[in-house]
């Protein structure tokens, strides 16, 4: 079980949570072409062989550490009760709201947690165990969001002829998407800004038929 | 190689061609993680010593096929706008391009190059020099399509009071990120075209004059 439940302790989901926080630290410092798994044992201060015990190659546990990471970072906004994807709950909450939601996806943690999706998604094509591990954690993210757009239909804030799960999985697709193609206007602080404009309009598109702007 | 097939001398240009088409094939097939020297050099019938003479290591392989990647998919990108450039304007055809897009990224093919884009990006978050190599393509993908936008917005067909950038790093940026998430729904029937019907609000919102 890669997320422990018991309340006893577990001494291998602790190597294994070790193991994968030296990862993501050593992925985040140097990338992932320079990721020795020796060097992860060494910063974990485990032998290569625990490491090996418990993920089956190099590639492996750098997509474990993938999944763990985006796992954590979506936990972490449900728990919040944010919604995941902040961005959605901009509207309600105000412009400070929004430009803390696009900062952070544009330059914040939002951004590499949703390149590391982005990037899971595309090995997953070729890696049947990374999807079946991937998906519980993706699926789990966009259903939370679709309960969030289901909720906000009943208030009459979303119109009620779209599927909340289509609605999720647009959002969702929008927020890992500019944060990879917004690197390319990285040099340019206006385009911040550009981008705060023009982001009302993504909720505004789902308003209901004949409701003010 | 087949034994006793005579292959014609091969140039340094095209011993380069055939490593990388060859290592292209392999990505496409199985993922970077399937790109091993050996195999390359199998696959394009050159010796594993001629890689390394011509690339330095794996990871100067697969920086030059990402890149060469990168800079086919803009090619590409860039003859589909400029056809949808050169036509004449009519509002309600060009509105609806948005939706037409958003068709064509969720096939296969488009898919998987779009994924390949994904991780591509993802990659040279942490590697310099590789980010260096992709960075202009993906940049001239954006403002080529950032040129359409603002005459479609001289057009009528592309609302003008919000900027040109952000609306074509957000119909890009949706492009990309809904081959990440569709998929998670694969097993709800007709999911792609209530996406579609979802995609259908934003396009619509971004289209036309003012409101």
């Amino acid at each position: 079980m890669p997320y422990g439940t018991s309340l006893l302790p577990d001494p291998e989901a602790d190597t294994r949570t070790r193991i994968l926080d030296a990862t993501l630290r050593l992925l985040s410092e140097s990338g992932e072409a320079a990721l020795r798994v020796s060097t992860v044992a060494e910063r974990a201060g485990l032998s290569t062989g625990a490491i090996y015990g418990l993920f089956a190659s190099r590639e492996s546990l750098i997509a474990s550490a993938y999944v763990e990471r985006i796992h954590n970072w979506t936990v972490e906004a449900t728990t919040r009760g944010a919604s995941p994807a902040a961005v959605e709950d901009t509207h309600t909450n105000g412009d400070a709201a929004l430009r803390a939601a696009v900062a952070d996806l544009t330059t914040g943690e939002g951004r590499e947690v949703r390149l590391a999706w982005a990037d899971a998604a595309a090995r997953a094509q070729f890696d049947p165990l990374l999807r079946t591990a991937l998906r519980p954690t993706e699926r789990a993210y966009l259903e939370y969001t679709a309960t969030e757009v289901r909720k906000m239909q009943e208030a009459g804030l979303i119109r009620a002829d779209v599927d909340p799960r289509a609605v999720a999985a647009v959002r969702s697709a929008i927020g890992i998407g500019v944060a990879l193609v917004s690197r390319v206007y990285d040099d340019d602080p206006t385009f911040f800004e550009e981008l705060i404009t023009a982001w009302p309009l993504i909720f505004a598109a789902f308003a209901p038929p004949g409701s003010p702007e | 190689m087949h034994p006793g097939v005579e292959t014609p001398p091969r140039d340094a240009d095209q011993t380069r061609r055939a490593i990388i088409d060859a290592t292209q094939r392999i990505i496409s097939e199985t993922g970077t993680t399937g790109v091993r020297v050996a195999r390359v050099a199998r696959a394009a019938g050159v010796t594993t010593g001629a890689i390394y003479g011509q690339f330095g290591s794996r990871e100067g392989l697969l920086a030059a096929a990402q890149t060469e990647f990168m800079r086919d998919l803009m090619h590409r990108t860039s003859a589909t706008v400029a056809a949808f450039a050169d036509r004449p304007v009519n509002t309600t055809y060009h509105r609806q391009a948005w939706n037409a897009a958003m068709r064509a990224a969720l096939t296969p093919e488009v898919r998987a190059r779009l994924l390949r884009w994904a991780s591509v990006a993802a990659e040279s978050q942490h590697q310099e020099s590789l980010a260096r190599d992709v960075v202009p393509f993906e940049r001239e993908m954006v403002e080529n399509l950032v040129a359409v936008f603002v005459q479609g917005q001289a057009d009528g067909w592309v609302r003008a009071d919000v900027d040109a950038r952000a609306l074509a790093v957000i119909s890009l940026g949706a492009v990309m990120g809904l081959n990440v998430t569709t998929p998670v729904f694969d097993d709800i029937t007709d999911f792609d075209e209530r996406v579609l019907k979802a995609w259908s609000f934003i396009a619509a919102s971004f289209g036309g004059p003012a409101k």
